[in-house]
């Protein structure tokens, strides 16, 4: 069966430094992967290498057979391949809503279609399942600049899945977020994977809401593949701890 | 999001401003259409420079471009409704063509593109005699007649302009209230996400800018037909400078913002020439004041209202 | 050939010149992100300025250093603080409408309560030409080559050599770093301003007695400055001696083996190629898009 997504063999070097030494995983339909590793080991290069944010060094990167090396993140949108960031980045001056609408309209139809379409692009009702979905209605009108950073993570979270995209990179959805939040959102994912059906590559330093998440693991350490598989492996996993913990 | 009390506003300014030239001398009916053609093609500038986030220094070069075609259409027998939508199309084709290099270099190059445009444009306005008339220009631009009326008289012909300015701001209303408005909201608050979402920033920006053009285009044929002779001097690059300063002073990305701009650039030097030598000066050192303490431009004053009472 | 050397001799004085005010905007627009529509007017200003001091009595030499005083106080600190300070939060574009409602300002208000008309302006150079060699340059071109060299080489040596100037430098090239550093960038940039206003008298010492003093005289001295400042590449400060110079010259080569009536041509056309084939300028480095 054709992986959903495949990385094979991804470098990415500055100068001296290899970022990305090699890594080659693969992604099923609908999978929920989780990859950890200590700071600097290579992990937002390598998710910035799949979505053609830098160029890698070598390597390849196939999305359902397709060769997506390289490729702009306007074309991965238009093929199904959604982000979030690790720094905030919403549309500080637009309302909640107006976020999750802009995040999908621009894959209905085309530039000029949308000239001649309804102000929200059909998408309202979709959007208001979102604001529901992340219990945001209360500031749904407001705009997202004038919300908490959890709110705003949230907002975040929910502009990348309003394309209902096939494959989601979440680089690091926990950050700053308080706890109470993270289960929330450990949830919300659990439920999107499951109606939407995309899989997920989430990038993540808090283990708890990894492992819970995420049936496979792979661990990343100065830019290799330490270790993979089911999270209990990876944790119990000797060289992962050393890594962590150093010698 | 209008009210409907504002709405009534609108509409109430609107129907004023139709009747208003009636109880007004010949001059003040040709300021008044002047006010609408200068109208049509700040609301354009607003789109490109406003909404689009673009800095065109060349909107008058396109009002030149249309006013010359209409012109010379006009006396050589074709009727203004063949005109102008002639001239909007002209400047459409021509704003892609300027803009589509300029777009893809870098973000302030589609200023200078522009700028070196007018210059370019306004040279050959006054050299090319056997085409523009040269520093002559064309006189004797007949106004269009509408159904076997003619629209000489002023008032006929304001209320014929004042249509099509109503016309071209409705179409960009409408143009604005499309997923489109969402789009220029999206690549003006944060371009990079904006881009990862799948807005074509080129696509829209480039669009923005020649549909800018097409309105000045609009706008320069009714200028022909109402000032009757046309010549190199209204299209200088300067005039770009005052329309520019008219967006931004009016209140830049706000839908009515040009209003007020316009208001600033064709009416206020009207109402300062009681000052004679000095009225000028005065405008230009009320543009520096205006700026500094309005910065978001005139229509952002019931903001900063609002804003010193939530301080209270 | 000795033409075609008096010609370059010239056209890098006139240049020179251009160069001065090109300098003043280009550092400006580095320092504080400040694009000033206006510099035309910080030439005519200080022009009339100096013809006012005559007016009253003081030497040429006197007249130069008060104006020079009179211009870093208003078109120096007083652009800067009342101007700059308060609009540069909001971005660029407010204030480059406000440099263009003072540009207008300031021009009519000398119109208007000054003089409409053209006024004359001693040369603080002798008469006369020097010839060397069977070629004739003029004491007023070598003059403003001496001026404006000195100057610009004391500007560089300033910039690359002491404290303060590589401090300048830093805020231009990195205004969070450098303030990081301890270097305080409102008074770096407040001696930018400074700078630019004592470029600009000179460049009206130096320019004046050749075209006139009058109203409108900052029109051209700010566009070519404006041209030159993009033609040598607008975040390049050795760009800005370049494109003036580089106008300078052909407009005195165009002017005298093609006509004398391209001459104003020249300017335009340099800027049309350069945006067209070599956007950001001939001296100037690409700006990389910033993911």
């Amino acid at each position: 069966m054709m992986p959903f997504l495949e990385v094979k063999d991804m470098r990415k070097q500055y100068g001296a430094i290899k970022a990305v030494d090699g890594v080659s995983m693969k992604v099923g339909p609908g999978e929920i992967v989780g990859v950890i590793g200590p700071n600097g080991s290579g992990k937002t290069t390598l998710f910035n290498s799949i979505l053609g944010q830098i160029q890698p060094t070598s390597g390849n990167v196939e999305f359902c057979g397709e060769n997506i090396t390289g490729m702009s993140p306007l074309e991965l949108s238009r093929r199904g391949v959604g982000r979030t960031f690790q720094t905030l980045q919403v549309f500080v001056k637009l309302s909640v809503r107006d976020n999750l609408i802009a995040a999908a309209q621009e894959f209905k139809g085309t530039l000029g279609s949308r000239l001649f379409a309804k102000n929200d692009a059909g998408l309202g009702g979709h959007a208001d399942e979102m604001i529901e979905l992340f219990r945001l209605k209360h500031v749904a009108k407001l705009p997202a600049g004038s919300l908490s950073y959890g709110q705003q993570k949230l907002i975040d979270i929910a502009m990348a899945f309003m394309p209902a995209p096939r494959l989601v990179l979440l680089d690091e959805p926990c950050a700053g977020v308080n706890p109470s939040l993270v289960d929330q959102l450990r949830e919300l994912l659990v439920e999107l994977n499951k109606t939407q059906g995309g899989s997920f590559v989430v990038i993540e330093h808090n283990m708890d809401f990894i492992m819970k998440l995420c049936p496979h693991v792979i661990c990343m350490v100065e830019g290799k593949v330490m270790a993979e598989g089911p999270p209990a492996e990876v944790q119990a996993n000797r060289q992962v701890l050393e890594a962590y913990l150093g010698n | 999001m209008t009210t409907n009390l504002q709405k009534l506003g609108l509409l109430a300014g609107v129907i004023i401003f139709a009747l208003l030239p009636l109880g007004l001398k010949s001059y003040g009916v040709y300021l008044c259409t002047l006010f609408c053609v200068y109208l049509m093609a700040t609301f354009g500038l607003n789109l490109t420079v406003g909404y689009a986030g673009q800095m065109s220094l060349g909107q008058a070069a396109f009002l030149g471009i249309g006013a010359y075609i209409a012109a010379i259409g006009m006396k050589a027998g074709l009727p203004f409704m063949v005109m102008m939508p002639l001239a909007a199309i002209a400047c459409f084709a021509v704003g892609l063509a300027l803009g589509f290099p300029a777009l893809r270099v870098q973000h302030h190059y589609l200023a200078f593109a522009t700028l070196g445009f007018n210059i370019l444009v306004y040279l050959v306005m006054r050299n090319e005699e056997k085409v523009t008339g040269g520093t002559f220009g064309i006189s004797g631009i007949p106004r269009p007649s509408l159904f076997g009326y003619s629209l000489e008289p002023s008032l006929p012909f304001f209320w014929f302009t004042l249509f099509f300015t109503l016309l071209v701001i409705g179409m960009l209303w409408w143009l604005l209230r499309s997923p489109w408005g969402r789009a220029f909201a999206a690549l003006r608050d944060n371009p990079i996400r904006a881009e990862s979402l799948g807005v074509n920033i080129t696509a829209y920006t480039l669009l923005a800018f020649a549909i800018g053009a097409a309105c000045a285009g609009v706008a320069g044929a009714f200028f022909a037909a109402l000032v009757q002779f046309i010549e190199p001097a209204p299209f200088h690059f300067s005039w770009s400078l005052m329309m520019l300063l008219g967006v931004i002073v009016g209140g830049s990305g706000r839908f009515l913002g040009p209003v007020l701009g316009t208001v600033v650039i064709v009416l206020l030097p009207e109402w300062l020439r009681f000052m004679q030598n000095w009225y000028l000066a005065a405008f230009g050192f009320a543009v520096v004041v205006l700026m500094i303490w309005l910065p978001g431009g005139l229509l952002s004053i019931p903001e900063k209202f609002a804003r010193k009472g939530a301080v209270k | 050939m000795g033409d075609l050397i008096q010609l370059l001799v010239s056209g890098t004085a006139t240049g020179a010149i251009y160069a001065l005010a090109a300098l003043g905007f280009t550092l400006l627009w580095q320092a504080s992100g400040t694009i000033n529509f206006a510099q035309g007017e910080f030439v005519m200003l200080p022009a009339f300025g100096m013809l006012f001091c005559m007016g009253v009595g003081m030497p040429l030499w006197l007249a130069f250093l008060v104006t020079c005083a009179a211009s870093m106080l208003i078109l120096g600190l007083g652009f800067k603080r009342l101007i700059v300070d308060p609009l540069i939060k909001h971005g660029v574009i407010p204030l480059v409408i406000a440099t263009l409602g003072l540009s207008i300002g300031l021009k009519q208000l000398v119109k208007a309560g000054y003089s409409a008309e053209a006024h004359p302006f001693p040369s603080p150079f002798p008469s006369g030409q020097w010839s060397i060699f069977g070629i004739n340059v003029s004491y007023a071109d070598l003059g403003t080559l001496v001026l404006a060299g000195l100057i610009v080489f004391g500007l560089q040596t300033f910039l690359n050599k002491t404290v303060t100037g590589r401090a300048m430098q830093a805020c231009a090239q990195n205004t969070d770093a450098a303030r990081v550093l301890g270097i305080d960038v409102k008074k770096m940039v407040l001696y930018v301003f400074l700078i630019n206003a004592v470029l600009a008298v000179v460049a009206a010492l130096l320019v004046t007695p050749t075209y006139l003093a009058k109203f409108d005289m900052g029109d051209a001295i700010g566009q070519k400055a404006f041209f030159a400042a993009i033609i040598g590449g607008f975040n390049q400060t050795r760009g800005a001696l370049l494109g003036g110079v580089l106008i300078g010259v052909l407009e005195n080569v165009v002017g005298f083996y093609l006509s004398p009536a391209y001459k104003e041509g020249v300017a335009l056309v340099l800027f049309l190629l350069v945006i067209l084939f070599r956007p950001e300028g001939l001296l100037g480095k690409t700006e990389e898009r910033k993911v």
